[in-house]
Parts: structure tokens; C-alpha cells; sequence
């Protein structure tokens, strides 16, 4: 089941967790890295993640490696790829209108 | 090492947790669980943060052994499991313990909670209305009703949370440090 269009907006947790798996990550090592990289804002919840997972290898944005020891590894895939960009396009355009449309309040 | 024994009957999870996390903090450690008892272990005080999860399925099916491996690969340790309960804690040195971070799972978990409780209610209802005239059942009744009516306050205490969960999710993401 691979969609890339037929959604919106990434929820925070998937937006982090695609960043994390350009590399290949086992579960704890996403928290830490999602942690490390938001300055502890954005804490990854096991249960939140583990659900995230399992949706997002379902969708085939995202693939469990085969035989990486005992932790599950976890790898971007190219859908998954292409979905972080226009994910990343889109929150661009976001920031854009909001600066174009607060200018005036910081002045 | 030291341990306790207690028995005592939770209708409805979240004021087990609390009572768990409050003995963690005196310093005894929940070892296992069986059917209202509650054996604890005497470790420093707030070594442990305990969580209780429902599973969608038993702990022998699949999914949920592979969902109680995931959490031990994070750090999370299974105390113990009954029916599809599951005890959870985590070192407090190794940060807060959630097991969720977003709306949208949190709403999933409320919905397992209000279809178990839902069902429990309905069968302990059934017992009631099949007994209704019989004599010699007057006394287990009375337990049945008790039974029912906490069960229907627990439910429509989760579903008030359903409620507040989806309206914080129209708002925004939920913050981590909550």
C-alpha cells in the first residue's frame, strides 16, 4: 500500500521520525535522536512511536531491516523520501505566509 | 530483600496507576500482579514510574509481543501481564515515563478502555436482569449492581476524556512536556 498523495499535513512524530530513518535507527535510538535534535521539545512516547512504525511500514514510506542483531532497525524508503519533501515544501510556504503576514505586527 | 503483599480491587485503571506510582514512591516496587493481588518488592523510593496498558489483543498473540519487545528495546520493563492488562515501569533516572505523546493514540487507548469496560458492564447487567427473580441470588446481585454502576462512572468518565482529547487534537499537536 503505497499513497503519497491523499495526505495533508505529517503529524510532528512522523515528521521527526522520516528525518531520523535517513540513516538506519532501532526504536531507541529515534527518541534519542528526535530529543538531541529538538533540544527535548519533541519527546517520542514509546506507544506514539511504535504506532507511528507500524503505520508508516504499512504505507511503505519506511522499511524494517532484515537480521541487524537484536534491536529492529528501521530505514527510510524512497516514497518515504519523497513525502518528507513535499511535507518540507509545504511548512516552507507555511513559514513564508507567516512571516510575509506578521511583518507588520513586529514593527 | 523485603517484599508485600496486598490485595485490593481497582474498577478502573487510572486510580490503579496513580496507587502505584504512590507506592513506588514509598519505596515498594510492584513484582507481579494476579487477579486483586499485588505483590511489592522494597527498593529505594522512586526508583520506578509505572504505567498500565491495555493491549488490543492477549500478550500471547503476536502483535502484542512484538509491541512488548519494542518497549523493552526502549527501556520499558513488562512487570507483569493479566488478561490483556499489561504493568509497566521505567527508571525514573532514565526520564518521565509516557507511553504516549499524541492525541490521536491517546483517543485510541481511551476507545479500548470504554469497550472492555462497556462489556464487563453489559455482562455484569446481564447476570442482574437474569437473577432479578431469583431468591436465592439476592446478595451476589448486590455486587453485580455495585459492579455496574462503577463501571458505567468509568465509562463515561473516559469517554468525557474521548471528548477533551478531540478538542485539544482540532487545536494542535500535543506538547511533549505535559
Amino acid at each position: 500500500m503505497t499513497q503519497q498523495s491523499n495526505t495533508g499535513a505529517l503529524t510532528e512524530a512522523v515528521y521527526y521520525i522520516l528525518l531520523s530513518l535517513q540513516v538506519p535507527r532501532h526504536g531507541y535510538g529515534m527518541m534519542q535522536f528526535v530529543q538531541e535534535l529538538s533540544n527535548g521539545r519533541v519527546q517520542l512516547a514509546p506507544g506514539t512511536l511504535y504506532g507511528a512504525l507500524s503505520s508508516l511500514v504499512e504505507r511503505g514510506w519506511i522499511r524494517a531491516l532484515e537480521g541487524t542483531g537484536r534491536k529492529k532497525e528501521y530505514e527510510i524508503t524512497a516514497t518515504g523520501r519523497e513525502a518528507l519533501r513535499s511535507e518540507l515544501r509545504r511548512l516552507e510556504e507555511l513559514v513564508q505566509h507567516g512571516h510575509e503576514w506578521t511583518k507588520e505586527l513586529d514593527t | 530483600m523485603k517484599t508485600k503483599t496486598v490485595y485490593r480491587i481497582f474498577v478502573d485503571y487510572e486510580k490503579e496507576e496513580k496507587w502505584l506510582n504512590e507506592m513506588a514512591q514509598t519505596g515498594w516496587a510492584l513484582e507481579s500482579f494476579r487477579l486483586m493481588r499485588y505483590v511489592f518488592k522494597q527498593v529505594e523510593p522512586g526508583t520506578f514510574t509505572y504505567r498500565i496498558e491495555l493491549l488490543s489483543n492477549l500478550p500471547s498473540h503476536p502483535e502484542s509481543k512484538a509491541y512488548m519487545e519494542f518497549l523493552d528495546e526502549v527501556g520499558v520493563e513488562v512487570v507483569d501481564t493479566s488478561y490483556r492488562w499489561i504493568f509497566l515501569r521505567k527508571r525514573t533516572s532514565d526520564g518521565p515515563f509516557q507511553l504516549y505523546s499524541d492525541f490521536d493514540s491517546m483517543i485510541q487507548r481511551e476507545k479500548r478502555i470504554i469497550q472492555l469496560y462497556g462489556a464487563v458492564g453489559l455482562a455484569n447487567f446481564v447476570v442482574v436482569v437474569a437473577n432479578l427473580s431469583n431468591p436465592y441470588a439476592q446478595w451476589t446481585i448486590l455486587l453485580n449492581i455495585a459492579v455496574v454502576a462503577m463501571l458505567a462512572y468509568a465509562v463515561q468518565h473516559h469517554t468525557r476524556k474521548v471528548r477533551t482529547l478531540k478538542g485539544l487534537k482540532a487545536i494542535g499537536e500535543m506538547k511533549s512536556s505535559d
